[in-house]
């Protein structure tokens, strides 16, 4: 049998002999990690947080010639959970088809853990249990009976580590080697002595009348009944049999009902759980030690969480984070900015047609190198957020902000999508799913785009560079964000009392234990991210940049380009030759295709105080953020008359004052996300209704707050 | 004694869970039911959410959840502490 590499991002045929493996397990144990181990590649995001996965992803591999196709569903407590992305993976277990479950379980947490274990045993499907973690385990002196645990729960235990690596060969044999063998073994859990008692009745009935169904032994039959499973009746509807079942069946329940003193089904299947997961932990696990890791995380906790410190430590590392996206970010900015300028004469130079010269100049060069340009400041970012995902932090400042957040009317767990959209706004719609609230989730989908994201980013440093010390710029970013962040909140008050009127939703969350983040992971959130910002400048910001190029080179306008020329040889100093000359260009470009685009908005931009190179770059910012600063850098170049390169910023500083940069950077700060982040928003809020309000929402209040911003701007600095 | 009335580091053991439908049931799943060992590890300011240990879990809880679960304290615990 040849062994043909599996494409990654092709639909994988399952009936090539793929085994279809859906990865089921409660939040944060590892699911994603363990996938990453088992492909042999970084293609799903880790990260050491509740809610990290809330889409399932297909990852499609070869290990020893088998074909595999593992999905990886977002974490879930229960089966029966209710946030959406928990919904998502119910549905999977549910209802897709596939042909084995890997439970993936903490196996420093295996009393929880086992909670959703029995819970998946009663699907009645083949499954393995990969107990991960086996490296912390280890360090924190907890011993696993590998063995009695698989006699207990009926099927293969094995013990792995996602980090290390150890036991995943194994467990990739095992999978294999079960789907291959044709039988399933059947579900062993023993519950109460009360419900055993209704069991086995119904067992005995089923036997009797030499029932069966599907693989399903009569006593997984049996549980299926007295636990009301919903597909089992649906599909045993039409069967006789049932006739004479309900009598029993009704007679059973009312003695658990008795037993248990609720009429609640699934409350009884949660204690019946909680039983089982107890006596198990309190057989299989021996704990040597105390665990060092949760000392270790209740020290950190009580300084991080401390109840006067906890809030300045966290608006201490923003503002650091700051800080160093400035001024470290201001290093490599200097070299590249000249690289770039160098690389443009020097292109320049070998081009003999003008109009090819300018394209590449002043268009492509441009534009891109401007986006280039603010890489490093962007890099520095999301080292900072990914510390933030991978430490465990982020969950404490949920912690930490839910009092606060909760007097907005949002949700502590809101702080996690508000969050990921410093990054980029995309994912953080998606992350918003963990709210369980619908209304939680809109509140919170509406105003992350107050939250400015990483491709934003690039227009504030430009801006401020422009027109503050170096020493100040690092505070008024830290500044930006902080205001951007109470906007938000503000936002969500208003919201809250006007549109979503509603009942608070409790706050319940898992606070995952601190992990020193390893390199390779912060790396890779890192070098992703920056390869996507390089990507887009390489192919979409280029594009943008040639259309923004030709749309304010075109028309040319031979008359006008006549009588400065002869203007300009008849002016006597050098200094009114380059007079005529500028006045030419500005001539030029308002009369461009752009430039009367920009002319028939800037009365809407005019009270702001943006003339219509500002209104045409805002205008191009609904592509994406990162073409407000490539438009800038095109339309300030073609303009510019002298031909030694000069930095965005020094022709900004020049053109511009501080009210028009304040108020621009307000604009932007408030104003409609990227076109994909808009296409996602309507997705995720569930209709295009929606995407018209944000738009009218984040349009009016945008307007409004740069024209406040603007009046007081001139009052304090003046024109 | 509800658990919102237990101090620092205190620990006690559910006796009862006030709640209905989803959050009981959400509750459950985090292993909150009764039964659970749990020891109180820190307040944020103005004991408007606290952070709980459930058997080898840390959750945290907002007071208005922490109130309507009923809890019997280890007292041999902080005393011999
Ligand atoms: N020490 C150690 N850490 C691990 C191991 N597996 C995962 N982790 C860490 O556990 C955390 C959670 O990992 P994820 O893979 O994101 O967990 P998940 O189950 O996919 O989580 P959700 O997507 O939120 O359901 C990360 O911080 C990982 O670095 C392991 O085997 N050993
Ligand atoms: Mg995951």
């Amino acid at each position: 049998m040849g062994c043909n590499s599996c494409e990654i991002d092709k639909k994988p045929q399952s009936g090539l002999g793929a085994i279809k493996i859906a990865l089921a397990g409660q939040p944060n144990v590892g699911k994603s990690m363990l996938i990453n181990a088992m492909s042999g590649g970084n293609r799903v995001k880790v990260g050491n947080f509740s809610g990290v996965t809330v889409d399932k992803m297909e990852i499609c591999f070869e290990h020893h010639c088998h074909h595999f196709d593992l999905i990886d569903l977002p974490g879930t407590y229960s089966i029966d959970g209710f946030t959406q992305e928990e919904k998502v993976a119910k549905d999977f277990l549910m209802n897709e088809e596939y042909d084995l479950i890997l439970n993936v379980v903490d196996s420093t947490n295996l009393q929880r853990n086992l909670l959703l274990t029995c819970e998946l045993l009663e699907l009645n499907k083949k499954m393995v249990v990969a107990l991960n973690m086996a490296d912390e385990a280890k360090k924190d002196g907890i011993d696993i009976d590998i063995e009695q645990l698989q006699k207990i729960l009926g099927v293969k235990v094995i013990m792995v580590s996602a980090k290390t690596g150890e036991g995943v060969d194994e467990l990739l044999d095992t999978m294999h080697d079960i789907v291959d063998s044709g039988k399933r073994e059947h579900n062993n859990l023993i519950y109460s002595d009360p419900l055993e008692e209704e069991i086995i009745k119904i067992r005995k009935f089923l036997d009797e009348k030499g029932f069966s169904y599907k693989d399903w032994s009569n006593r997984e039959v049996a549980i299926g009944l007295l636990f009301e499973q919903e597909s089992l009746y649906k599909e045993l509807h039409d069967n006789p049999i049932m006739i004479e079942l309900y009598p029993l069946i009704r007679d059973s329940l009312t003695h658990i009902y008795t037993h248990h003193e609720t009429k609640n089904i699934k409350e009884i299947k949660a204690v019946e759980h909680a039983s089982i997961a107890r006596g198990i932990a309190l057989e299989v696990v021996k704990q040597h030690s105390i665990s060092k890791s949760l000392t270790l995380t209740q020290k950190i906790d009580s300084v991080l969480l401390n109840k006067y410190l906890g809030i300045p430590i966290f608006l201490f590392f923003m503002w650091g984070l700051f800080q160093l996206t400035f001024t470290f970010g201001n290093y490599p900015m200097d070299y590249i900015n000249s690289a770039i300028g160098a690389f443009g004469d020097f292109v320049g130079s070998h081009i003999t047609n003008d109009n090819i010269r300018s394209l590449v100049v002043d268009g492509i060069i441009a534009g891109v190198g401007a986006v280039l340009l603010f890489l490093p400041n962007i890099i520095i970012l999301y080292i900072g957020i990914a510390l933030l995902e991978t430490t465990g932090y982020m969950s404490r400042v949920a912690f930490l902000l839910d009092g606060f957040f909760h007097k907005f009317g949002l949700h502590g767990k809101s702080f996690i999508p508000l969050v990921t959209g410093f990054g980029c706004t995309v994912p953080a719609y998606m992350a918003a799913r963990t709210l369980k609230s619908e209304k939680d989730r809109l509140i919170t989908l509406f105003i992350l785009g107050f939250m400015s994201c990483g491709a934003r980013l690039p227009i504030y440093v430009l801006f401020t560079g422009a027109f503050f010390s170096e020493a100040e710029s690092g505070n008024i970013l830290f500044l930006i964000y902080i205001s951007g962040a109470l906007l938000g909140l503000i936002m969500a008050k208003v919201l809250r009392v006007v549109v979503f009127k509603g009942e608070d939703e409790p706050f319940v969350m898992e606070m995952p234990k601190y992990r020193l983040p390893s390199f390779k992971l912060i790396w890779h959130t890192v070098y992703s991210n920056a390869a996507s910002y390089l990507n887009k400048a390489g192919t979409f910001i280029l594009l943008a940049s040639m259309i923004i190029w030709f749309s304010s080179n075109y028309p040319k306008q031979p008359e006008l380009e006549k009588i400065y020329s002869v203007k300009i040889e008849q002016a006597s100093t050098k200094v009114a030759k380059n007079r005529l000359a500028t006045e030419l260009k500005a001539k030029e470009l308002e009369n461009s295709y752009l430039g009367k685009i920009g002319k028939f908005s800037e009365p809407f931009f005019a009270p702001l105080g943006f003339d219509w190179r500002l209104s045409v770059a805002l205008e191009a910012g609904l592509a994406a953020k990162e073409v407000v600063v490539s438009t800038l850098g095109v339309l300030y170049s073609v303009g510019e008359v002298d031909e030694t390169s000069k930095s965005l910023k020094d022709i900004l500083h020049k053109n511009l004052n501080i009210p028009i940069a304040m108020s621009f950077i307000v604009f932007v700060m408030i104003y409609l996300p990227c076109f994909a982040a808009s296409r996602v928003f309507t997705k995720e809020a569930g209709g295009i209704k929606y995407f018209v309000y944000l738009f009218l929402f984040t349009t009016t209040t945008a307007w409004v707050l740069s024209f406040i911003t603007y009046r007081v701007g001139l009052l304090i600095f003046g024109a | 004694m509800k658990l919102s009335e237990l101090k620092k580091q205190e620990e006690a053991i559910v006796k009862r869970v006030n709640a209905t439908g989803d959050l009981k049931q959400r509750l459950a799943s985090f292993g909150l039911l009764k039964g659970a060992n749990i020891r109180v590890i820190d307040f944020a300011l103005g004991k408007s959410t606290i952070e709980i240990m459930v058997d080898g879990t840390l959750l945290a809880l907002r007071k208005s959840e922490a109130e309507n679960i009923e809890v019997e304290p280890k007292w041999a615990v902080t005393v011999a502490k």
